[in-house]
């Protein structure tokens, strides 16, 4: 299992970076935690003709907030984001890193590593989901902002082209009183999820649901955020009955993935029960009076 | 026979390992890591085909490709090797032809496939180059002219009438076949109150040690000497094929096995002749290091088996009879013959007093890898059908499982107990030793199972679906024919210890220290335990089916005892002494009747060099066989307690007890440590591990994310105690324990599964029991208890 | 292409500078170039942990590494843990007072990754212990006797102030 021949280049610059993708286009690859790549060298099932190694772009690195935005740099390492505690990031996207693979994984591997790759599984697309993110992407000639809910086109696939890169994600975080919880399926710790559910909930007075966001990873063949549940919150008190009913409706969104019935169905119902659980958690972690079971 | 001293110094003790030095600072010799000048890199070309006829290899621009040293197919390696065909531990014992029809036919095997492949991987050819990279880059430039034939993936389509015949030999497809009696079956069947008719599935799955398998070959052409480095659990048996195949002198071959990362089953294979044919053709020295997409494809497979089994009980919970047919999918290539089902019909009865059973197995050819005993080695299926039997037995009966268990199990009173029927090696099937009642006693003890009900109840009322289930086993271990030990005292007074057993990190050089080390009385820490490499002894036998303790351990003590008596015999010459009086103390002989007469090991071998006078032989050295009347019957009960999400369909094991019982116990700390890591491998067999093949035969569970192991967060901690009847079959009294803890962990969890989603009756009768599985099962049972109408008033799954 | 980078790197303490193609994993680079054999190779794939070194005093699996990547960086492998006298790291004293390793082959990337663990988490819970090692597979031990060594050696660590190993 060891790589097929390969040109390399690391530059130093953004601008370096993004005139490299427009010379070889799709025959060049970025590299940035290489926790995915890496392994498609190894089994050979990428052949790229040139390796862009970007982890030497400092600019890359940073997280701000301002005006009710995160913006994280593509190169923040899942590891950096797990641990922020102290900037004061949301519990969903503390949660959601802190289950991405393992440890040395989450200490090379990246958010735009993450979002570009595009894996159903990927727990950065159930953050992006959640909070209307915003995926800048840059190529020689121009820059681009892509809404997370119009980036994951496919199994596999997202709206990048070929020689576009990531270098940010922006996410809004809504105003009032929220909370925010992750929760995720797998068949053994750190393993991709099965299904996993990113919970955004704004909670108004008598906790009337002022604002939904419900993002499913892993249940479905993309990242899919799940509108048709969303509605069904939005505006009505929160309890575990609107939970269920709110999970009762993935059905309609979800595009389920599984080589038979049976898969799809444990799938579904793993996202509903998810569903559920993680809503009652983003309710509590609003410090609403909400019921919580 | 010299019988144990009942006061050890040594053996019972907890020593800490002496080859952990090596070990925790990262100097240990793995089969990569050995340096020889002028190494070339070898990568096997393989068949993407299930099945196909080869029309022609082209090697040219493989050949032709940077760092290409040579491409060998197996034109090329006729050459120098007949085909790979013999059996492994082939002597078969003509009682089992006589008593059981036991039919094995016989086929052709290439060491590399030549007109036609008959699985996915299936060697092809070898590209030999500077490096890996270089390697892997020109196999990829290998063209292979192949037409694809229909690949049989289903072991019953192949036994259909008109099926594809794989081998020429072997018309329908049925490799090998046996049909074991005990008693009356169909008589007893009749008169039982009740009987249970179910099928079992235990699917595929992988030994996947963290090392891959690795060769390396050196032949010196100008003094015909072959020297092979494998990570192979028998280095003797390797040595015999490659002299055979290769026909060199077996004297002129030495097999090597370096420090192991594990092994858990495999055999001997044929890329280790190919890498050794390399090495012989090329006249440099090659290397062949397998990476994990390999192993996952191409090391043997093993379990995957069918039983149709059917049994009959009294009301009260007696069991009477065992019917079971057992079809097992053994790819293209059935080199273990029967030793998988006959293990399973051997330990099918557990540790139940049946008086009547009938075994009926067929080994059936497929397109697929070839399986062999991994770790459990049968007994972990036939326990799986048996205990869920017992449990399915005691839902009906209405009766708890620990109470049907006590009314079956073989009293003490009872042992040792002829169970009617042969063993593998031909002798009679014997219990040789234990106490079954007290052992699962112990375990209800131990986990608390009186007070478990109540746990459970609670719990249920809080919403958490807890379950308890139970599991026990017998193994016969330590299976000959043989193993050997040589003890030396050397020109520096120091004892040398060489075995012809094979660890793969059981610890050889601390317990077989310690037995030397009680006989001699000279410390562990002092004496250098050698294995593993062929150049030591003549004979040896390997480590694998739980065998070393046993067969090394006494080896190593015989030896050791001649020794002494040797030591003694010299010292009382040098000394005048009279031999009755001279005694062995902390690495002296001392006179005990003049105590100011004695010798130190370093005096004794001056003595004992030859020239030196005596009129004893000269030199200090024993070697010693130790060849087991049969195996002894080790045993085990567990214990495991779960906790089951019904709506992720998940289950976590949150306590295991095992109650193991291995006669002697050489090592606390090492026995129980073989204990936690067998039941991490049946939790990894019970939840986990599946190796799939399509209905078109692509093999589809080929990296470490599709075939998954346990990890630290799916394992419990695991409570071990010890029960100790010393086995009456070797003078240390030992048996074997290195697959307890494999044999009944799927069963104990699959039980508790049951028990924590009761009312509900999901037909658990599959191996692994993946989430999408027990959730179907579920869906179906509550289906099915919908169609019976609820009656019960509990919160249900 | 087989073209070859000079790659500077602190290894162990001590500064290493070979030649490797671009296409060689760390772990290659480790193993081959430098002769640190303790690295081992379970999958190839990030999988199973067995590669796992300190980079920057960070774990990574070596094998989803490229060796170029490793220029002027720092590396830790098990190698590295003893005092150049020869003194034992607690953890690999632990390991084997505990019995924590049994064949030895997945040990090196277990104690590395326990270095770690124990730098940001000096006193874990074996539910610590055994979330931060998910990712390092072991065939042998069954986990048990590593989580003893861990705490064993967690106890050890907080009971005397030591050194950054391979620093």
């Amino acid at each position: 299992m060891k790589p097929p021949p390969f040109d390399y280049a690391a530059p130093d610059t953004l601008a370096e970076a993004l005139e490299l993708l427009r010379r070889w286009s799709d025959e060049a690859k970025v590299l940035a935690g290489g926790q995915s790549l890496l392994p498609l060298l190894a089994f050979r099932l990428a052949r790229p003709a040139i390796l862009v190694d970007i982890n030497r772009i400092g600019s890359l690195e940073t997280i701000d907030a301002a005006d009710g935005c995160i913006r994280i740099g593509a190169l923040v390492r899942h590891r950096t984001a797990e641990l922020a505690a102290p900037r004061g990031l949301p519990a969903l996207i503390r949660q959601a890193a802190a289950q991405i693979g393992h440890v040395a994984i989450r200490n090379r591997g990246t958010v735009g590593g993450s979002l570009a790759h595009a894996d159903p599984s990927a727990e950065w697309a159930a953050i992006a989901l959640a909070y209307d993110g915003v995926i800048t992407a840059c190529s020689a000639s121009a820059e681009r902002s892509i809404r997370a809910d119009d980036f994951f086109i496919g199994f596999l696939a997202s709206a990048l082209e070929p020689d576009e890169l990531i270098t940010g994600l922006a996410l809004q975080m809504p105003p009032g009183r929220t909370g925010s919880a992750f929760a995720e399926f797998a068949r053994r710790h750190g393993d991709f999820a099965i299904a996993g559910v990113a919970a955004v909930l704004g909670l108004g007075p008598d906790n009337i649901v002022t604002h939904a966001r419900l993002a499913v990873i892993g249940a479905a063949i993309t990242p899919t955020r799940c509108h048709t549940a969303e509605a069904t919150l939005v505006g009505q008190a929160f309890g575990p009955v609107l939970a269920d009913a709110a999970a009762h409706e993935l059905a309609a969104d979800l595009v389920l993935a599984g080589t038979d019935d049976d898969e799809r169905s444990h799938r579904l119902h793993v996202a509903r029960t998810l569903t559920r659980r993680v809503l009652a958690a983003a309710a509590l972690d609003s410090g609403s009076e909400a019921i919580v079971r | 026979m010299t019988v144990m001293s009942p006061v050890t110094k040594y053996v019972g003790k907890d020593l800490t390992r002496l080859e952990d030095r090596r070990l925790i600072t990262g100097h240990g010799t793995f089969i990569g890591d050995i340096r020889l000048a002028g190494l070339a890199d070898i990568c096997f070309v393989r068949s993407v085909w299930p099945h196909a006829r080869i029309r022609g290899l082209d090697t040219q621009q493989a050949r032709c490709a940077p760092g290409v040293i040579g491409v060998l197919t197996g034109a090329d390696l006729a050459d120098v090797t007949l085909p790979f065909t013999r059996q492994f531990y082939s002597a078969i014992d003509p009682v089992l032809v006589s008593e059981y029809g036991l039919t094995i036919r016989p086929y052709r095997a290439p060491v590399l496939a030549d007109d036609r492949v008959l699985r996915v991987g299936e060697p092809m050819a070898m590209v030999v180059a500077a490096d890996r990279y270089l390697a892997e880059d020109a196999a990829e430039l290998v063209d292979i002219d192949a037409e694809p034939l229909p690949a049989l993936t289903d072991p019953f389509e192949a036994m259909q009438p008109g099926a594809e015949t794989l081998h020429a030999e072997v018309p329908g497809n049925v490799h090998a076949e046996f049909t074991v009696e005990v008693g009356d079956p169909d008589e007893a069947m009749t008169r039982a109150d009740r009987r249970l008719r179910r099928r079992f599935r235990i699917r595929r799955s992988i030994g996947s040690p963290i090392e891959t398998r690795g060769v390396i070959a050196h032949f010196e052409a100008p003094t015909e000497q072959l020297t092979v480095w494998s990570n192979t659990q028998t280095p003797h048996v390797l040595r015999s094929y490659l002299s055979e195949m290769l026909q060199l002198r077996e004297d002129a071959i030495r097999v090597i096995k370096p420090d192991m990362g594990g092994s858990f089953g495999g055999g001997i294979y044929p890329e280790e002749v190919a890498v050794a044919a390399a090495a012989v053709l090329l006249r440099r020295p090659v290397r062949w290091l397998e990476d994990r997409q390999e192993d996952l494809v191409n090391a043997r497979h093993s379990r995957d088996q069918w039983y149709d089994v059917q049994v009959g009980y009294l009301l009260d919970g007696t069991l009477t009879a065992l019917d079971a047919d057992i079809v097992a999918d053994s790819g293209a290539y059935n080199p273990f013959n029967v030793t998988l089902t006959f293990n399973a019909a051997s330990h099918l009865r557990n540790q139940f007093d049946i008086e009547n059973l009938r075994v009926h197995a067929r080994h059936v050819l497929t397109n697929k890898q070839p399986l062999t005993p991994v770790r459990g080695a049968g007994r972990t299926e036939a326990t799986f059908v048996m205990d869920r039997l017992i449990d399915m037995i005691a839902a009906d009966v209405g009766l708890d499982p620990a109470e049907i268990r006590q009314r079956n199990l073989i009293p003490a009173a009872a042992m040792p107990k002829d169970m009617g029927m042969y063993y593998r090696n031909g002798k009679l099937l014997v219990y040789d030793s234990g106490d079954y009642p007290a052992q699962l006693q112990a375990a209800l003890d131990a986990i608390g199972y009186a007070d478990f009900r109540e746990e459970q109840a609670q719990a249920r009322r809080a919403g958490r679906l807890l379950g308890i289930g139970i599991s026990s086993h017998v193994e016969g271990s330590g299976y000959g024919p043989h193993e050997g030990a040589a003890v030396r005292i050397d020109g520096s007074g120091n004892v040398t210890v060489l075995c012809g057993s094979s660890p793969q990190g059981q610890g050889h050089e601390t317990v077989l220290a310690q037995v030397c080390a009680d006989v001699l009385d000279v410390p562990p820490e002092q004496i250098l335990v050698r294995t593993g490499d062929t150049a030591l002894l003549p004979y040896g036998g390997g480590t694998f089916g739980s065998r070393s303790a046993v067969t090394a351990g006494n080896a190593v003590h015989l030896a050791a005892a001649r020794l002494r008596d040797r030591i003694i015999e010299i010292a009382g010459e040098v000394l005048d002494s009279d031999p009755a009086q001279l005694v062995l103390q902390d690495g002296r002989v001392v006179d005990a009747a003049q105590p100011g007469k004695s010798l130190t090991f370093a005096q004794l071998s001056e003595a004992a060099a030859p020239a030196s006078g005596l009129t004893a032989l000269p030199g200090l050295e024993a070697t010693a066989y130790f060849v087991p009347p049969t195996v002894t019957f080790a045993s085990g009960t567990h214990i495991a307690v779960v906790e089951v999400d019904p709506d992720l369909a998940s289950v976590t094991v949150l306590r295991y007890v095992v109650v193991d019982e291995c006669g002697t116990v050489l090592n606390p700390m090492i026995v129980e440590g073989q204990q936690h890591g067998g039941v991490a491998h049946g939790i990894g067999n019970a939840l986990l591990e599946e190796a799939c093949y399509d209905e078109s035969g692509q093999f589809t569970t080929a990296t470490f994310l599709d075939y998954l192991l346990p990890g630290a967060a799916e394992v419990p901690d695991i409570q071990v105690l010890h029960q100790s009847f010393p086995s009456p079959l070797n003078p240390l009294g030992v048996k074997g324990t290195g697959e307890g803890g494999a044999t009944s962990s799927p069963a104990a969890v699959v039980n508790a599964v049951a028990d924590a989603v009761r009312p509900l009756r999901p037909e658990l009768t599959e191996l692994p029991l993946s989430p999408v599985r027990l959730f179907t099962a579920l869906r179906e049972a509550r289906g099915a208890e919908t169609a019976r109408g609820p009656t019960r008033p509990d919160k249900e799954p | 292409m087989t073209n070859e980078r000079q790659v500077s790197l602190r290894v162990n303490g001590s500064q290493r500078t070979c030649s490797v193609t671009q296409r060689t994993t760390l772990a290659d680079l480790l193993r081959d170039n430098l002769g640190l054999t303790g690295v081992h190779l379970g999958c190839e794939q990030g999988a199973c942990g067995a590669c796992t070194v300190l980079l920057d005093g960070r774990s990574v699996r070596s094998c989803l590494m490229l060796g170029v990547q490793a220029d002027g960086r720092s590396v830790v492998t098990i190698e590295g843990l003893a005092t150049p006298d020869g003194a034992l790291h607690p953890l690999q004293q632990a390991f084997s007072a505990a019995h924590g390793l049994q064949c030895g082959f997945c040990t090196p990337g277990m104690i590395l990754s326990a270095v770690e663990l124990l730098k940001e988490s000096p006193s874990p819970s074996p539910a610590q212990i055994r979330a931060a090692l998910s990712g390092n597979l072991c065939r042998c031990t069954g986990y048990q006797n590593i989580v003893a060594a861990i705490t064993r050696a967690a106890e050890a660590l907080t009971s005397d102030d030591g050194d950054e190993p391979g620093d």
